[in-house]
């Protein structure tokens, strides 16, 4: 094309088509200014679309997480969420709770209760040399074939305590690293344990006792530096009645649950987001928490909490069996060795539950084979608290013979 | 042969192509539909947001889902062979069926850009969609944790 001051109408003249476009629209008045909009839309490339507006993003990422419910391809809604900062704040939307959901997502799920109303059924493969143990999410319907890692604990033993620390990467169990999750310190005889979050706990928790005590920790932005711990549960075993004869009985107080959770209506507290990552913490929002979407109802609703103290779970009596001569408990085909570690734990009856809710097993641990054993939990306890009582069951020294 | 009664609509692309498809098949979009509804049918129906690559793509996919001799495993492999598009050409696509309301399409189209992005790395997402990262060093180290976690 000629360039020249004649060149505008030479365009005009030129591309006939356009003047044909441009006049059967009836803006002959206007058809140089048009045919030269025209013009540019032709050379532009519609190739050059290279990005979507988020609604249309939007639309993907829930297309990535619809499709991904299961392990191990779920690993894709989590990478989607390391593009972007706003990719993230999309996936974190269109990803429910742990409650909600039912599905492990994000690390901070293995801190949130589980689902109401079905079990989430964990392996634990214990590693006797290195002292360590795996938590996995079992994939199949197998007791402990395919699992998603989840946690991992290794075993301190110290002069007068023995920890276990937990973390989110078996390879690197420094409480210094963002991957340090909490851990379990059992007493010198075994009998009482601490389960410590190296993340705080809601602030309707007993612990809180301090009011003015800031939830937010400034150290625990960065992640790298050494997380405090708090201590969210007790437990404690004792011998029953019949002494070493009979099975031990175990007490856990849940101090960041309250009691009222598991009543009718009640909420327990969700993290939402998981600090010692580090990632979610640079989101400056007043709470990491929700009892329920609502921030205002949660808000209210621990303050209720408060006042009906923590959780307490006792472990499950079993039954004498005369015939075969045994302690007996009835774990549906998830536990297929006799072993002293077995238990179930169900809500106190002090815990005020009512009907069905009563015997409802909340956690469920036992032994498969050699150095393998299920756990399986429901609300309102978390993978985390659940991986942590369990360990206490390899430790506690209480009728072992 | 159609039928008097059968509608054949004027689709005018962006670039000023026209295209004849019967109303019954483009009606499948919503944007089209309305615009039928209004009257506003009478002459070609200017897409100012869709050329004639992606127009023509676009009446290709509605022909065969209006064909109801087509069964769902015959559209399931008429999408699979649909979607083998440069990645450029699948987000737009995207913004067509969204302009054009073609929720059949829209569908195939997202599921499509789900599928490469599995295949992709973090930073070839970014590359590909053109995001800047603005994660810290100190986030970006949190979220290779995490993607560590996961991917374990």
């Amino acid at each position: 094309m000629k360039l020249g001051l004649k060149s505008r109408s030479r365009r005009v003249v030129q591309d006939s088509a356009v003047a044909a476009a441009a006049a059967a629209a009836g803006k002959m008045k206007n058809s140089i200014s048009d045919s030269k909009n025209l013009d540019e839309k032709l050379t532009v490339d519609y190739c050059g679309w290279t990005s979507l507006p988020s609604e249309l993003m939007r639309e993907v990422l829930m297309k990535i997480e619809e499709s991904e419910s299961k392990w191990p391809e779920r690993k894709h809604v989590v990478a989607c969420a390391g593009v972007c900062k706003s990719w993230r704040e999309t996936i974190k939307e269109v990803v429910k709770t742990l409650e909600v959901s039912r599905k492990i997502t994000f690390p901070i799920s293995v801190k949130q209760p589980g689902p109401r109303d079905s079990l989430i059924q964990c392996f634990i493969k214990r590693n006797s040399s290195t002292q360590t143990f795996y938590l996995y999410l079992s994939l199949s319907q197998a007791l402990a074939d395919d699992g998603k890692f989840l946690l991992a604990a290794r075993k301190y033993r110290r002069a007068t305590c023995t920890d276990y620390v937990i973390s989110l990467n078996a390879e690197d169990m420094s409480k210094g690293s963002g991957t340090y999750v909490g851990k379990l310190r059992s007493n010198f005889l075994g009998t009482k344990f601490v389960v410590y979050d190296a993340l705080p706990p809601h602030m309707g928790a007993k612990l809180a006792k301090n009011r003015s005590t800031r939830m937010f920790s400034t150290k625990q932005i960065f992640p790298g530096v050494p997380a405090s711990n708090y201590p969210v549960a007790h437990i404690s075993y004792e011998l029953n009645v019949m002494g070493a004869r009979g099975p031990r009985r175990v007490q856990c107080v849940l101090d960041a649950i309250p009691a009222s959770a598991v009543k009718p209506g009640g909420v327990a507290p969700t993290r939402m987001d998981s600090r010692v990552n580090g990632v979610d913490s640079f989101q400056q929002t007043p709470a990491s928490w929700s009892t329920s979407n609502d921030l205002n109802t949660a808000l209210s609703e621990t303050l209720h909490g408060q006042s009906d103290g923590s959780l307490v779970l006792r472990n499950k009596a079993p039954r004498w069996h005369e015939q075969l001569q045994c302690w007996c408990l009835n774990f549906h085909g998830r536990v297929t060795v006799a072993s002293v570690k077995n238990f179930q734990l169900v809500a106190s009856p002090d815990s005020g539950t009512v009907g069905a809710e009563q015997g409802k097993v909340i956690l469920q641990f036992g032994k498969v084979g050699k150095d393998v054993f299920t756990m399986d939990y429901l609300y309102p306890i978390s993978a985390f608290q659940a991986f942590a009582i369990s360990l206490s069951s390899f430790d506690t020294k209480i009728a072992c013979e | 042969m159609s039928s008097p009664e059968e509608k054949t609509l004027i689709l005018k692309s962006s670039d000023n192509e026209e295209f004849l498809v019967k109303e019954s098949v483009a009606v499948q979009c919503i944007t089209i539909k309305n615009l039928v509804e209004d009257g506003c049918d009478l002459d070609a129906i200017p897409l100012l947001n869709v050329d004639s690559k992606n127009l023509a793509w676009i009446i290709e996919f509605m022909e065969k889902y209006a064909d109801s001799t087509s069964t769902d495993a015959e559209k399931k492999d008429f999408d699979t062979e649909f979607v083998k598009k440069p990645f450029n050409d699948v987000l737009g696509l995207i913004l067509a069926a969204n302009y054009l309301n073609f929720p059949a399409l829209m569908d195939v189209m997202c599921d499509a850009c789900a599928n490469e992005m599995k295949l992709w790395s973090v930073e070839q997402v970014r590359e590909k969609f053109h995001i800047q990262n603005d994660y810290t060093e100190e986030e970006e180290k949190a979220v290779r944790a995490e993607n560590f976690w996961a991917f374990e």
